[in-house]
């Protein structure tokens, strides 16, 4: 029995080793960085494979939240960003009982409980976010719309988290 | 006043004034401006989207007092009176106002290289 625990120990201790540098599946408490999506996922979603914003840049510090915003085609002048926020500090109820989030519906997405809503600050920017339960976290999705091209900012976010939940970890089996 | 008045009305008039060929820039120096034009304008929306997603962020949290600090910095940010989206958006509007201007150096010289051309061929030397 000893001899078995000992055996057990170097297994893990040799496994352990291999682990160095290569990327695991993430344990639970481990918070996702949505910069994982591959550009491969990115752009068979219909955005700009070749554009990615990681992290909050220079000078700015948000430790609740992993952060990394992609963009619609079309170069500088692409009509919208989307948005992809991962924390552990925060869970979909929040966005629930907040009550600057307008239009809110719930939906399911690929298993996951979702929630739907917008939020209005200033002209130039509107936005749809969907918010994903993602234990003990939770993944935010949000389209950024710059354009005034009557285009449903909802429908845009609800398209690539379709697309993109799948790279979320831990979809229920 | 003796002021040039709205800096996107400053640009238009510039605009007017490079038609009626008063200004005049090299077609290689308007291609590099308006390049950093460009450049400079996905900067200001990269930060347009970063003050919203602050706010979006500050939106989080449990405790009143929490909430209140995220409205006021969230009205700084991004929703108030002179909040930051809306102000960097004007920036962006004067900026596309250059673009215009540096664009009629380089797309339309060829242009009216082609009619003055095709003017001189029909009317001949006078």
């Amino acid at each position: 029995m000893r001899k078995r625990v000992a055996t057990l120990v170097a297994v893990a201790t040799l496994l352990a080793g291999c682990g160095d540098g290569v990327e695991g599946s993430p344990v639970a408490a481990e918070r996702w960085d949505p910069c994982s999506i591959t550009p491969d996922a990115i752009a068979a979603t219909g955005l700009d494979p070749s554009y990615r914003m990681e992290g909050w840049g220079e000078g700015i510090s948000v430790p609740e939240w992993a952060s990394c915003v992609f963009h619609a085609p079309g170069g500088v002048d692409y009509s919208y960003g989307l948005s992809v926020m991962s924390s552990i500090d925060h869970t979909i109820a929040e966005a629930r009982a907040n009550s600057s989030n307008r239009d809110g519906r719930d939906l399911e997405v690929g298993g996951r409980d979702g929630y739907m809503y917008k939020t209005e600050f200033g002209a130039a920017i509107r936005d749809c976010q969907i918010a994903l339960d993602v234990p003990p976290g939770v993944v935010v999705f949000a389209a950024l719309y710059n354009t005034a091209d009557g285009v449903d900012a909802c429908e845009v976010v609800l398209k690539h988290v379709n697309d993109l939940e799948r790279a979320v970890p831990g979809a229920p089996k | 006043m003796g002021n040039p008045g709205p800096p996107t009305t400053y640009w238009q008039a510039l605009a007017v004034a490079a038609d009626q060929g008063q200004l005049y820039l090299n077609d290689e120096a308007a291609q590099a401006c308006y390049s950093a034009c460009d450049g400079y304008i996905l900067k200001l929306k990269e930060h347009q989207e970063t003050a919203r997603r602050l706010v979006n962020t500050s939106g989080w949290g449990d405790f009143d007092s929490g909430k209140e600090l995220a409205r006021i910095f969230s009205e700084k940010a991004a929703g108030g009176e002179d909040n930051m989206v809306d102000v960097l958006q004007s920036h962006i509007d004067v900026v596309e106002e250059m673009k215009v201007v540096f664009n009629k150096f380089f797309t339309a010289t060829g242009d009216v290289d082609d009619t003055n051309a095709a003017d001189v061929r029909a009317e001949g030397p006078k």
